[in-house]
């Protein structure tokens, strides 16, 4: 995949764009090749945190690391720090091996969910301490921590110390040291967890932004799916340690591959029967019809979304249901049906529906087959 | 029988002995104050009040000697017990391998062990390797006491920090003495100056160790008071106990106020 | 050796150095000292290797050349683990219940009355112990209240000992009883139970892991301890670490006064061990 990147020479760099020389194609790919580590937790035994891993991240894309606590996100993104060594596999960063470099000669940088700025230090000396490990004159190190106080609009609190700033304005001090030192691959850490809801959204936006302007590559870590979503080019989700699906945020939406990630990612409701003749028999429910990418077979999974499924005449009618529960959500209903055979089926649809459903009746079944998943 | 609102006399005996327990730590402090005021010559019977006693103790010129002997060890020895404190702390980290366990368990020893124990075998040391006992031999014996205690205080502030700060400074391409010297130390400081003033007042007021391995002429301050008490009480040792009662309170007083306003001060600037 | 956060890993080597070659060291040699000959006219060693030491510790030849076993040495040492026992149990008994009461104050009062327990262990041992030859002689305030003449009695030691060693008890309980989440005390309370209960069956079991450090904090000191016995008990009844002060002086016998510091160092390996397992058998 190749990236667009602008032309700038260093004596021109305006405000807005911080940004990398173009170089060969690949010169900032990552490469991680079946990587595993294991830790032994407090009572000896061992946990795999990472197994297996294989994932490829080309230059400048924004990929966000998906799942549940404990499943390896964060360690993997601390190997590719340097933090964690890894017990097997290697990573590569433009074809050069990275994972027997100690962290301070990788070319890559991390934003803690911590922050973990130096305290006794200003915000502007925060950012100059990376450059000054670098061989760069005075002049050009204030240049540059300059123009990143820029992009991410922190240049009237240059001097402010952490304490004496609010968590967001922390948060993009933490950001701007990490870019000023340009790396190849920024990886950032839950790096939104701490700031409340109005705040989170308004930075993702100010990170996409960043992103774009600077084309680095962000590695980004959430257990927060409609985070993932929203930010992702994207999304790695991760399950105890194994990847288990990398795709768009539509791709792992609309095909999840497993049951893992089409419950982990929004609702769903997963289906057992058989499949032939594209005519799908399992949990009280039949739906002919189905795509020809849909494979039959004698036990088969079906993944639905909520909103895939309808009570108004349509699609293809798939059963008869019995109401659970309705929940009024303002812009939508969210009904929980129990099919004939017992089965749960989560159904999403107009709120104008909301006073001709109560609990106890039983109403007819709709889907759309174009939205139907097949994860077995 | 139910209780609202309990406080802690509703624990039994609780509050009475520790009421207790302080009068008990502090009775004998005030007996040895009041008594250095003592007017008779009969050390331990009260017979009025006077500050005659005071005034011979900047006569004995013995007392004088062995006090500036015990400040040039207590000195030298606070600087480096706190700088190879310090090391200690910051080479050791949080790392865990056996060999590193022992070693750090050897250098807490003196913390753990009876001090005769460590002191004879100090002596017997010197003795065995032909160290002649004077100034230097004590000073090395008072740095290996002292450091134990020395790395309590930096151990306790390096914990305070957030993980993530030196992981930071080393992810920005400081390579491990660069954090040491630009994010470590600096935060350090005010455990530094603690270590220090630590490791000066247990010099100070080591007896059992300078017992040992002091030589003729390197007579500490402690060494020469116990000499006093082992002839008995008399109204100068009195003098002498009641000043290394008031120095040290008057000393952790001040730091007492001292940290209390900075952190008052620290909180309303925060605020 | 890989460096670990905070900065190089050789900037511990002088701390290692200095713990190899002025506690290790010392250790050894005490050690190998117990098994060698006594020097000439007393002084120093002499390198040849024998039990001698151990044998004088525990037997004793009478002038027919009879072996006994030797009660005196041995008086000596149990008459120090006594000592130190019941100075440990007066510790405990007085210092638990006043390490809960600090630690139940509010957080102003409290650092007030830590600051208070801490006082004392800053005034150097010789004068808080100079204190009670003060009050405890002949003509002093003990006597003058009508008790006996306790000074150079073993009284005396175990007053001193238990003074001095009394903030040692305090302050690691206290350390663990501060984090004592009050709303369990106020449950039980809740739930009835009487005050003693409240204190035996939940107050102490939390409190536990400093009751151990602060015992393991004054028994060993206290087994060693030279300064109190040495003013305040006038050497009539001797104990341990004044055993050894003299072996290593008047009575020039530096092995023997080696034996006995490694059968000291023995009682206090045996003592932390048990501590040392007893934590580790509860944090499991």
């Amino acid at each position: 995949m190749t990236v667009c990147v602008t032309v700038l020479s260093l004596n021109d760099i305006s405000s807005q764009e911080v940004v990398l020389m173009p170089q060969d194609q690949g010169w900032a790919d990552l490469e991680i090749h079946t990587v595993s580590k294991s830790f032994k937790d407090p009572k000896g035994s061992e946990v795999r945190a990472l197994d297996g891993v294989s994932l490829t991240i080309p230059t400048g894309e924004f990929v966000v690391l998906l799942g549940p606590s404990g499943c390896g996100k964060t360690t993997l993104l601390r190997s590719i720090a340097g933090f964690e060594k890894i017990d097997s596999g290697h990573i590569n960063l433009g074809g050069n091996r990275i994972d027997v470099m100690p962290p301070h000669k990788r070319p890559v940088n991390t934003v803690f969910q911590s922050y973990a700025l130096f305290p006794h230090m200003s915000v502007a000396q925060n950012i100059a301490f990376g450059l000054e490990n670098e061989k760069i004159a005075k002049s050009e190190v204030t240049s540059r921590v300059n123009d990143v106080l820029e992009l991410v609009k922190l240049t009237e609190l240059a001097d402010r110390k952490p304490s004496q700033m609010s968590g967001g304005q922390q948060q993009r001090a933490a950001l701007a040291r990490a870019l000023a030192k340009k790396p190849k691959v920024l990886l950032l850490d839950e790096p939104l967890a701490a700031l409340d809801l109005k705040l989170r959204k308004s930075m993702q936006i100010e990170l996409k932004r960043i992103h774009r302007a600077t084309g680095t590559t962000f590695i980004f870590v959430t257990h927060d799916q409609n985070e993932a979503m929203a930010l992702g080019d994207r999304i790695a989700v991760f399950d105890q340690g194994k990847l288990q699906q990398v795709g768009t945020p539509f791709e792992i939406y609309t095909a999840p591959k497993s049951e893992f990630v089409a419950n982990f990612i929004g609702e769903s409701t997963v289906l057992r029967g058989k499949i032939a003749g594209q005519v799908f028999e399992g949990d009280g429910l039949k739906i002919p019809g189905l795509s020809d990418e849909i494979a039959s077979s004698s036990s088969s999974k079906i993944i639905i979304r909520p909103e895939a499924f309808s009570l108004i005449e349509g699609k293809t009618k798939c059963g008869e249901v019995e109401i659970k529960e309705v929940i009024f959500t303002g812009d939508s209903l969210e009904a929980l049906l129990i099919s004939d055979s017992g089965c749960e089926v989560k159904v999403k649809s107009t709120p104008l529906l909301l006073n001709k459903l109560t609990v106890g009746d039983k109403v007819t079944l709709f889907v759309d087959v174009d939205l139907i998943g097949q994860i077995a | 029988m139910k209780q609202k609102n309990w406080n802690v006399s509703h624990l039994p005996l609780i509050k009475p002995i520790g009421i207790a327990s302080l009068i008990f730590l502090y009775l004998p402090l005030f007996t040895v104050l009041m008594f250095s005021f003592n007017k008779s010559e009969d050390a331990t019977t009260w017979g009025g009040f006077s500050t005659r006693w005071y005034a011979t103790i900047l006569d004995n010129t013995d007392l004088i000697r062995s006090a500036k002997v015990s400040l040039s060890i207590a000195i030298p020895c606070a600087i480096i017990a706190a700088l190879i404190a310090t090391g200690l702390a910051i080479g050791t980290g949080k790392a865990t391998g056996k060999v590193q366990n022992v070693l750090r368990a050897l250098v807490n020893a003196p913390l753990v062990l009876p001090e005769i124990v460590t002191s004879v075998g100090t002596l017997a040391l010197f003795s065995f390797v032909g160290v002649p006992l004077r100034y230097s031999s004590l000073l090395f014996a008072h740095v290996v006491m002292c450091v134990p205690f020395a790395f309590l205080p930096i151990r306790s502030r390096l914990r305070d920090f957030d993980e993530n700060i030196f992981e930071a400074a080393r992810d920005l391409g400081a390579s491990s003495v660069r954090v040491m010297t630009k994010i470590t130390v600096p935060l350090l400081v005010p455990a530094l100056l603690s270590s220090g003033l630590l490791s000066f007042i247990i010099s100070m007021d080591d007896f059992l160790t300078s017992l040992f391995v002091s030589g003729p002429e390197t007579t500490t301050l402690p060494i020469y008071i116990f000499g006093l008490l082992k002839l008995g009480a008399s109204p100068e040792v009195n003098v002498i106990a009641a000043l290394l009662l008031i120095i040290p309170t008057l000393g952790l007083l001040v730091g007492i106020t001292w940290t209390a306003t900075r952190r008052r001060s620290n909180e309303a600037r925060n605020k | 050796m890989e460096p670990g956060i905070y900065g190089p890993a050789f900037v511990s080597f002088p701390a290692y150095v200095t713990g190899v070659l002025l506690v290790g060291l010392p250790l050894v040699v005490v050690i190998v000292f117990s098994f060698l000959q006594r020097g000439e006219f007393g002084s120093g060693v002499i390198h040849k290797f024998t039990l001698d030491a151990y044998r004088t510790v525990f037997f004793e030849t009478d002038l027919m050349g009879n072996k006994s076993f030797n009660f005196s040495f041995l008086t000596i040492i149990f008459r120090s683990v006594l000592l130190a026992f019941t100075v440990t149990v007066i510790c405990l008994m007085v210092g638990i219940p006043t390490a809960i009461w600090i630690a139940l104050q509010k957080k102003s009062t409290q650092r007030i009355l830590i600051a208070l327990v801490t006082i004392p262990f800053w005034v150097n041992v010789l004068a808080r112990t100079y204190a009670w030859m003060l009050l405890l002689a002949d003509g002093g305030l003990f006597n003058q209240l009508g008790s006996p003449v306790l000074l150079y009695t073993s009284w005396a030691t175990f007053i001193g000992l238990t003074y001095a060693f009394l903030p040692f008890m305090v302050l690691p309980i206290y350390a663990s009883a501060e984090k004592l989440d009050r709303s369990i005390l106020e449950a039980a309370f809740d739930l009835g139970a009487s005050g003693w209960r409240v204190l035996i069956r939940i107050v102490i079991p939390m409190i536990r892991f400093g009751i151990f450090a602060g015992i393991a904090i004054v028994f060993i000191p206290a087994l060693g301890a030279y300064v109190q016995p040495s003013l305040l008990g006038g050497n009539k009844s001797m104990l341990i670490g004044s055993l050894i002060n003299d072996q290593f002086g008047e009575s020039r016998n530096w092995p023997v006064g080696s034996a006995l510091a490694v059968l000291l160092l023995t009682m206090t390996g045996i003592i932390l061990l048990a501590t040392r397992r007893r934590k580790l058998e509860l944090a499991s």
